[in-house]
């Protein structure tokens, strides 16, 4: 769990290797829902997954979420 | 002339110890009047590399190989097998090249060496802020970390080596440095030196249908292997259990079965901040993966039925309590009664330690610098790693913690 000094907001980080399903996109949402709980601040928290690729549905509810975003393995490490 | 303590004056005792000491002094066995354990290790790698020891000028390294790589030194000595004794002592300095770790026995006789570059020292044990320090802990992750370099392998890297020609008895075999020789003998001769499967403990876990079934019966689908580590999930365990302590699960009630192969993912941690898992009486738990569901579980009735596990105490008690010690040899039997291949359940188990220590290693590098993530337009703060939520009254886990337990 992290911090975003910028703007000012909690980011969850969720790291899968392999191809990351929604199962995994389920799993960050939720904890992205008790973080928003436990810490309330003005901004609510982000989810971000980091994996090596996304299945199509998996990539569809991240489109469809703003608060949800992906991240290549290969591009931070 | 045997030496009997217990027939001593706690005076005595002391005197001796004192006596002790002064000696090991004298033959440069020890240079501090602080716990000779990191003294006698410095003696051994010292030793082993043919290197000078470092003075008090420079807390980074404590040998230097005539190659000029700086090594720090840290010792361990294990009684018994309590992990209170796994973690090292604080790495403050950045000046050293690697880490070599000397693990002795209470008698001091060597039991393990490890060499562990600064990299993986780095990208795996960050900076504590409150204590401003590294601590590394050992852990069968780390030991089956790629770049750690254990002693027991045959390429001399660690701190002590096993020769081939010692291979069948496993003792240690150190390579003597000429001024101290006598002492490196004396400690570097020592035990058998446990391989990698001795080193961890077996446990069996006994648990309820409400943990092991659906609720339309069928078996829960999420123990099925393969489906990596879920980091997070845990169950509850002996508060002794280690990362990488091997698991049977005994299924209590419906089944009456041992149907699955686990391997831990963490040390036991205290659960006593937990209210739910405080309600339930639970009071230590350990993240885990499942390895293997044995295609033919082992029934209790083959069990009672079998002479070789007529003294096991788990089956005589009757798997009443939720964890139980499986030693060795019991274990042994077990595994080779459960699977049809044990040589494909191992490499099946290394695969998953092997890819769960580059899951570490890559979460551990990225906890420890953030940086990357700049790119994205995310300047983070790290604030918490596998933090355990609580949401409404009720402990959610971050990472989906799902308590398991027994009966």
């Amino acid at each position: 769990m992290c911090f975003e000094t910028g703007a000012k907001r909690y980011v969850i980080i969720e790291l899968k290797r392999g191809l990351v399903s929604r199962n995994a996109v389920a799993q960050l949402l939720s904890y992205r829902s008790s973080i928003a709980e436990e810490f309330p601040v003005r901004r609510r928290p982000i989810g971000v997954l980091v994996g090596d690729r996304l299945d199509n549905e998996a990539a569809g509810m991240i489109a469809d979420d703003d608060r949800l975003d992906f991240i290549a393995l290969n591009d931070i490490t | 002339m045997s030496y009997d303590p217990s027939k001593l004056t706690t005076g005595e005792l002391l005197e001796g110890w004192a006596a002790v000491m002064r000696e090991l002094h004298a033959r440069d066995a020890l240079c501090t009047n602080n716990n000779p354990v990191g003294d006698i290790a410095e003696v051994n790698v010292a030793a082993h590399y043919a290197g000078e020891r470092g003075g008090f000028s420079q807390a980074g390294w404590d040998v230097k190989t005539p190659d000029g790589e700086r090594i720090q030194v840290k010792g361990i000595r294990v009684i018994g097998r309590g992990s209170a004794g796994r973690s090292l002592s604080p790495i403050r300095d950045t000046d050293y090249d690697c880490v070599v770790v000397v693990v002795f026995d209470e008698s001091f006789r060597v039991t393990e060496g490890l060499r562990i570059t600064r990299q993986v020292v780095e990208a795996r044990f960050p900076v504590e802020r409150y204590r401003n320090a590294r601590f590394i802990r050992l852990t069968g992750a780390l030991r089956d970390d790629p770049p750690s370099k254990r002693s027991t392998s045959p390429t001399p890297t660690g701190a002590c080596t096993t020769g081939k020609s010692h291979a069948q008895t496993g003792r240690v075999r150190c390579r003597s440095g000429a001024a101290i020789a006598s002492t490196v003998t004396a400690v570097c001769e020592g035990p058998p030196v446990p391989s990698a499967r001795d080193t961890r403990r077996y446990w069996v876990w006994v648990t309820g249908p409400d943990y092991y079934l659906e609720d339309d019966g069928s078996e829960r689908a999420d123990l099925d292997p393969g489906q990596g580590y879920e980091p997070g999930g845990w169950w509850t365990c002996h508060r002794e259990t280690e990362d990488g302590d091997l698991v049977l699960l005994y299924r209590s009630r419906r089944k009456q079965d041992i149907a699955y192969l686990i391997e831990t993912r963490s040390d036991a941690y205290s659960l006593l901040d937990d209210e739910h898992a405080a309600e339930q009486g639970w009071d230590y738990g350990c993240d885990y993966e499942v390895i293997a569901k044995f295609r033919r579980p082992l029934s209790l009735t083959e069990m009672r039925a079998d002479p070789a596990l007529r003294d096991w105490g788990a089956l005589r008690a009757g798997f009443r309590r939720r964890v139980y010690a499986i030693p060795p040899d019991t274990w042994n039997h077990l595994l080779d009664r459960l699977s049809e291949d044990r040589t494909k359940v191992e490499r099946r188990r290394r695969s998953a330690a092997k890819r769960y220590a580059l899951e570490r290693d890559i979460e551990d590098r990225l906890a420890a610098d953030l940086s990357p993530f700049r790119r994205h337009g995310l300047r983070l703060e790290l604030r918490a790693r596998q933090h355990v939520c609580r949401a409404a009254g009720v402990p959610i886990s971050c990472a989906s913690r799902r308590a398991r337990s027994a009966t």
